[in-house]
């Protein structure tokens, strides 16, 4: 069997770029797909974009980022135009006035556990869904475990993991490892350990690289 | 800091770091229609969201 082409990406739950950078990711991998019997081996990994933001803020978005970050409501609400607009394009449906603004190092264990346990990506992809689509609350333990249960991960485990910060040391690792890297903006993908990828680039980059690294190996 | 890759794609492409999210200039439905005359903004401001 062909060796797979691993795939790093690391981004944060609460990085609207970082979804829609997933979806075209994904629509890269499946061009390459349609011409390659290799396989795309994907690993999530933690950056966090706002490690001061409190897990229960009360507000909506526009709230957040209007005392937050000091900007002029009718700005924000523009920006969010536009990037829910971007995410359509891609077909996600980002609802920003329903999304529940959190700290996400939580969530971040949660997707460790997740891997422990074979099911990152279904949990990811949940995850970014539960912030950007559904408003539900990705910051808590109780909200996660539920979450986590869709997936089919055991929500008693995944509660008492978390409880515990089991994997808070393998959050703080990857964060390491992006600041040892040079990594300051996210989405961030590393292509078979070798080249990398910064941003929510078309799907066409993402097929190019597999390609070029497919290539480089039956060369 | 360099990065240890080699990095691949359009640099200007949007991503979320510390400061904030980079949001393009124009709405995409507008930037669309400006490709047409070869003006289509590239611009992006370095804006706060999400984070």
């Amino acid at each position: 069997m062909t060796e797979p082409i691993k795939v790093d990406i690391w981004s944060d739950i609460a990085c609207p770029w970082c979804f829609i950078g997933k979806r075209k990711f994904e629509a890269g991998v499946a061009a390459f797909a349609a011409g390659s019997d290799t396989p795309v081996e994907v690993e999530y990994h933690s950056f966090e974009l706002a490690p001061d933001t409190p897990v229960d803020f009360e507000g909506s978005e526009l709230d957040f980022l209007v005392s937050h970050k000091g900007m002029p409501a009718e700005q924000i609400t523009e920006m969010l135009g536009r990037v829910t607009g971007i995410a359509a394009q891609s077909g996600l449906e980002f609802n920003f006035d329903k999304l529940r603004h959190t700290n996400t190092v939580l969530a971040h264990q949660a997707l460790h556990f997740a891997k422990a346990h074979g099911k990152q990506r279904e949990l990811a992809e949940v995850l970014f869904r539960a912030y950007f689509t559904d408003g539900k609350h990705v910051g808590n333990i109780a909200d996660l475990a539920e979450l986590g249960a869709t997936v089919g991960l055991d929500a008693a485990e995944l509660t008492a993991a978390l409880e515990a910060d089991r994997y808070l040391a393998d959050v703080r690792a990857d964060q390491a490892q992006a600041q040892g890297y040079g990594i300051q903006g996210v989405p961030f993908f590393v292509i078979d350990g070798k080249y990398g990828v910064s941003g929510a680039q078309e799907a066409q980059a993402f097929e190019q690289v597999l390609t070029q690294v497919s290539a480089e190996r039956g060369a | 800091m360099s990065s240890p890759f080699t990095l691949i794609g359009d640099p200007s492409a949007e991503a979320c770091g510390p400061d904030g999210c980079a949001i393009p200039a124009e709405h995409p439905a507008r930037a669309q229609a400006a490709e047409s005359d070869a003006t289509a903004p590239t611009t992006e401001s370095a804006a706060s969201l999400a984070d």
